[in-house]
């Protein structure tokens, strides 16, 4: 019994000594934050601020366009998720529960489609884009980040969708409800799990997005985070590793601490959908 | 009856029919224009462009970059697979016993997996400073090294950065995986070979990986594919150097289209890119199917 | 704003057709204002705060001045100009003025006929007024393409005068006596002499002027390649004799960190534009009294060289605004708002104009009070710099400078020598074939 216990005490502590070090980086952004710009040039280097400071968290706000990206970001997340899961969630249905010719060809297309090096695609995306007069737009974005949010959507959204059971929405039609209204009081509810977990995995490969965004946004109102973070690690010439790890701090926690909430649904979506694919 | 089924048909069509035009202009078109201009001598800043048949090709294969971008997005995507997979494993298996605080350390561990590229790399940069960076100091500090590394200034060291980080970044996506899988697998099985007296490596051996295959399966080739495509993290964490000891594939056409000018070769190594995952993907398959066949 | 009320708008509305139709608002939106005033597209690489500050107030004049204008500044980076500009060409959808690309990539667009003339601007500016070189720079048949807006060299060798005196050292004039100097300073955490080695412009920047300070060039006025001479061996083995004492990444160096060892202290000798003064001054102000500054050593048999940037300014073609532009493009010569961009980085952007780099006012300000003779000392350099597109006075205009020095072949054989080993010749060589089939393309 007490072998048992000191065992599980052991495992714990290494456990738990692995799960810190995986995390190192992070405090290391974050005590990085929250020192003076000169105490990051301290040697030795200290593991905590000695003079701890929100000082770069204040600059950051106020002295640059942080706060733009940061909403800009926001807005093209929530945009590229709604649009690519409400696109996936009808084409998925309709390639999973429909026969109609071509309809294998469509399902080889998107697997197809999940091969292509995102720089194949950023030329000619970026001439339709400023034709449609997108260019510096944040819907151009959002257009673009369909090209590979959709496909991906539509294979893990199929998934969950194949493994409802047919007999439930038969059983709706059998009581007079036509097919849509199957669709949506049957398939929908039974698909949720599912469309949770895609909408955040859309989410996630937005929000961290770099090279559309790189090139088809050059004004600053329209930037997202990540092209505008690190146009200002250039710009800023010498380098303020203070006021970078201040931005990495809030460019992460708000989605990690959102995240964290929905982790559950991560993994049981994640599991019982992708996977078995 | 045939009614029936020809408005079934069309309403399927229907349903799909967004879908299709996305795909059709956001994806075939722009994918078409990109094969053609592969066998097209093209200037990316005027867009004037000359028929040269399989030219473009032709030098690439003859160019000693070429080889060698190849080679590093080779060496790049094993290495990046084997460690997550490794890791991704022996992290799940660790976060199913019984820990206290388990959801706490799966969140953690999940946490850089959702950072942004951008920020892994800017956090990892600030590690690696080969003046100020933390990770020296600590190896010093702890006697392991004699003088300071140059994380990413000397190969192999800037691959082996790399793919470190590249494993970091993305190993939770196998731990996600495999923490649900195991959480399905039936505790009766255990119970049975513990009742046989099967030791803890004989159940993980006989029971665990055998139920962990199928998923594990569609992980590999999901890492495979996006870890030979990822531009983002080995661009901002080293440009491709140092001289071209990281340069990957997806780096050599966004040299060549936008640093170089030369849209057509750009293309055409994407489309060559493209041609490898098809073939990695179709002998992927055919092994997959051969072992699920000879029933494992 | 617009564009944040639109998409918010359509992101509430939870709809495809949502984002469609904000998307074609915004769209709309952005033609309707175009209509009822003119907005000036203005690119620039100078985003950090005291530029935008000086950016704002010089704009907000010019649109006092002109009400039918309005200016939008467009940050790029120094990384994806190259990107950025192919992306706006290719969608015909180009910036009204550039300003602050360099004088090579200038010469593949010139190569490419993608510039408006810009005569009008120089000759109201006053085209004796210019610097010869800065001027001439930008001729190209017949014509002006550019103006150098402001100027810079790199060919600078800053100093710590604290960590010399000690070493028993005077400033190094010579490659041998630069060598000496950083194994005599390299102790500790400092490190004697920091140099760019990566893969960057910052390496091929140096390199072009190493070359040329050895006597040799890139490419011969005869339009033949100069590369693989006895000059570029030298001066590839004075880099790998001076490699040993630059800080361990310096493989991966370009602007940012060689700045970055220097103002933090961590070396004694470093390459750089006037920009330390003001960054030491910021950063790490208890090292301000131990710093200056000499033109680059060079090597004792070759000749005193000095690399320029030539910060253009230029209207693509295709802008929809020419003559507003060329408004713009003046008013930035303008005497208030010339100097007050200078001074938002003091020593680092030096004037193109003779009128104001002899005016006071250029100097009226602390930092500039302070270091007066060592930014005398580089502006009368950047007078007499040159720049890859022409190496010598009998070189014709090189087109294809902006091929050469965007292939990064000139970075990639330092690094040869210093990361892959090989021998300076063969280096020399390997990359002279280089450069031979970038002229030939």
């Amino acid at each position: 019994m007490i072998r048992q216990r000191i065992g599980l005490a052991l495992y714990n502590l290494a456990v738990w000594v692995v799960v810190l070090a995986i995390a190192f980086p992070l405090f290391w952004m974050l005590s990085t934050a929250l020192k003076p710009n000169d105490e990051t040039f301290a040697l030795p280097p200290t593991l905590l601020p000695v003079h701890p400071t929100l000082e770069q968290f204040q600059r950051l706000l106020t002295e640059t366009p942080f706060t733009t990206f940061f909403v800009n970001s926001v807005i093209v997340g929530l945009c590229t998720t709604v649009l690519v899961v409400s696109v996936a969630v009808l084409g998925a249905y309709g390639l999973v529960r429909f026969r109609f010719p071509g309809r294998e060809l469509i399902a080889h297309l998107v697997l197809f489609t999940y091969l292509l090096p995102a720089v194949l695609l950023l030329l000619p995306l970026y001439l339709i884009i400023s034709r449609l007069g997108l260019a510096n737009s944040l819907a151009g974005l959002v257009i673009a980040y369909t090209t590979f949010a959709l496909p991906f959507a539509l294979w893990l959204l199929r998934s969950f969708i194949v493994a409802i059971p047919i007999d439930m929405e038969e059983a709706a039609m059998v009581d007079g409800a036509s097919r849509m209204r199957a669709f949506v009081e049957v398939v929908i509810p039974q698909a949720l799990p599912g469309i949770i977990s895609t909408s955040l995995f859309t989410f996630i490969m937005s929000w961290n997005e770099y090279l559309y965004a790189m090139v088809f946004i050059n004004v600053d109102t329209s930037k997202t985070l990540p092209p505008g973070v690190l146009t200002m690690l250039n710009q800023n010439q010498n380098v303020e590793w203070a006021l970078l790890m201040a931005a990495s701090v809030l460019m992460s926690v708000p989605v990690l601490v959102g995240f964290s909430f929905l982790q559950s649904h991560l993994t049981r979506g994640f599991g019982s959908g992708a996977v078995k694919g | 009856m045939a009614r029936g089924m020809r408005r079934d048909q069309l309403t399927g069509l229907l349903l799909v029919a967004p879908t299709l035009l996305f795909f059709a202009v956001l994806i075939l078109y722009p994918l078409g224009q990109s094969l053609v201009l592969s066998l097209h001598r093209t200037s990316t800043l005027t867009l004037q462009s000359r028929f040269v048949g399989l030219d473009n090709f032709r030098v690439l294969l003859a160019d000693p970059e070429f080889t060698q971008a190849f080679i590093n997005t080779v060496i790049w995507t094993a290495g990046a697979v084997v460690l997550q997979l490794v890791c991704g494993i022996g992290m799940a298996l660790l976060l199913h016993g019984s820990l206290v605080g388990r959801s706490l350390a799966r969140g953690i561990v999940l946490f850089p997996y959702l950072l942004p590229t951008a920020v892994a790399v800017l956090v990892w940069r600030w590690l690696f400073n080969d003046l100020y960076g933390y990770l020296n100091y600590a190896l010093l500090a702890a006697g392991l090294i004699t003088h300071p590394l140059a994380w990413l200034s000397h190969m192999p060291d800037a691959m082996i950065s790399v793919i470190l980080v590249g494993a970091w970044k993305f190993f939770p996506f196998v731990v996600i995986a495999v923490l649900a899988r195991l959480q399905s697998i039936p505790d009766a099985l255990y119970e049975a070979a513990r009742v046989d007296g099967a030791s803890r490596f004989a159940q993980f051996r006989d029971i665990t990986l055998p139920q962990l295959a199928g998923v594990l399966s569609i992980v590999v080739l999901l890492r495979a594919i996006w870890d030979f495509k990822e531009f983002d993290l080995i661009y901002l964490m080293t440009g491709g150097g140092p001289a071209n000891g990281t340069e990957t594939l997806p780096i050599l056409v966004y040299r060549e289209a936008f640093q170089m000018l030369k849209f057509g070769r750009g293309a055409a190594v994407s489309v060559a890119m493209l041609l490898f995952m098809l073939l990695f993907f179709l002998v992927y398959f055919r092994v997959n199917r051969h072992l699920e066949a000879t029933g494992r | 704003m617009v564009a944040f009320s639109d998409m918010r708008r359509s992101g509430t509305a939870l709809s495809r057709r949502g984002v469609l139709a904000g998307a074609a608002g915004l769209a709309m939106a952005g033609r309707a204002r175009a209509q009822g005033k003119t907005t000036l597209r203005f690119w620039t690489s100078q985003g950090a705060p005291p530029q935008m500050a000086a950016w704002k107030a010089i704009f907000g004049r010019f649109e006092q001045a002109n009400p039918q204008s309005s200016v939008a500044i467009e940050l790029y980076s120094d990384d994806d100009i190259w990107t950025k500009l192919s992306a706006a060409f290719a969608a015909k959808n180009v910036p009204d003025l550039i300003s602050y690309v360099q004088a090579y990539t200038v010469a593949t667009l010139a190569d490419n006929d993608l510039l408006e003339p810009f005569d009008d601007v120089i000759n109201a500016v006053g085209a004796e007024n210019f610097y010869p070189t800065m001027r001439d720079v930008y001729k190209f048949k017949g014509h002006y393409i550019a103006a150098t807006f402001n100027n810079q060299t790199s060919s600078n060798l800053w100093y710590r005068t604290d960590l010399l005196t000690a070493a028993g050292l005077k400033p190094p004039t010579t490659w041998d006596e630069l060598v000496v100097a950083a194994k005599a300073t390299t102790k500790g955490d400092i490190y004697g002499n920091t140099l760019p080695f990566g893969r960057t412009s910052m390496t091929s920047t140096m390199m072009v002027n190493f070359v040329h300070q050895a006597g040799g060039l890139i490419v011969n006025p005869d339009g033949s390649v100069g590369f693989n001479s006895p000059a570029t061996v030298a001066a590839l083995e004075f880099l790998s004799e001076v490699f040993p004492y630059a800080p361990p990444g310096a493989t991966n160096y370009s602007w940012g960190d060689v700045l970055n060892s220097f103002v933090t202290g961590r070396a004694a000798m470093a390459p750089y534009t006037g920009r330390p003064i003001a960054m030491v001054a910021a950063q790490n102000p208890k090292i301000l009294d131990s710093i200056s500054v000499v033109g680059y050593p060079y090597m004792k048999d070759g000749r005193q060289a000095f690399d320029c940037a030539f910060n253009s300014l230029f209207i693509p073609k295709g802008a929809a605004h020419v003559a507003a532009a060329k408004q713009l493009a003046i008013a930035l010569f303008q005497k208030d708002n010339n100097i007050q961009f200078l001074n938002t980085a003091p020593g680092h952007n030096l004037p193109s104009l003779k009128t104001i780099g002899d005016d006071p006012a250029l100097f009226d300000n602390s930092l500039m009070q302070k270091f007066r003779p060592q930014v005398e000392l580089m502006i009368r350099n950047t007078a007499a710099a040159r720049n890859l597109v022409q190496e010598t006075d009998k070189s014709p205009y090189d087109l294809k400078a902006g091929d050469i020095f965007n292939s990064g072949v000139l970075a990639e054989t330092v690094q040869d020598v210093v990361v892959n080993k090989m021998s300076p010749k063969q280096a020399a060589a390997k990359g002279a074939d280089k450069i031979a089939s970038l002229l030939k393309a």
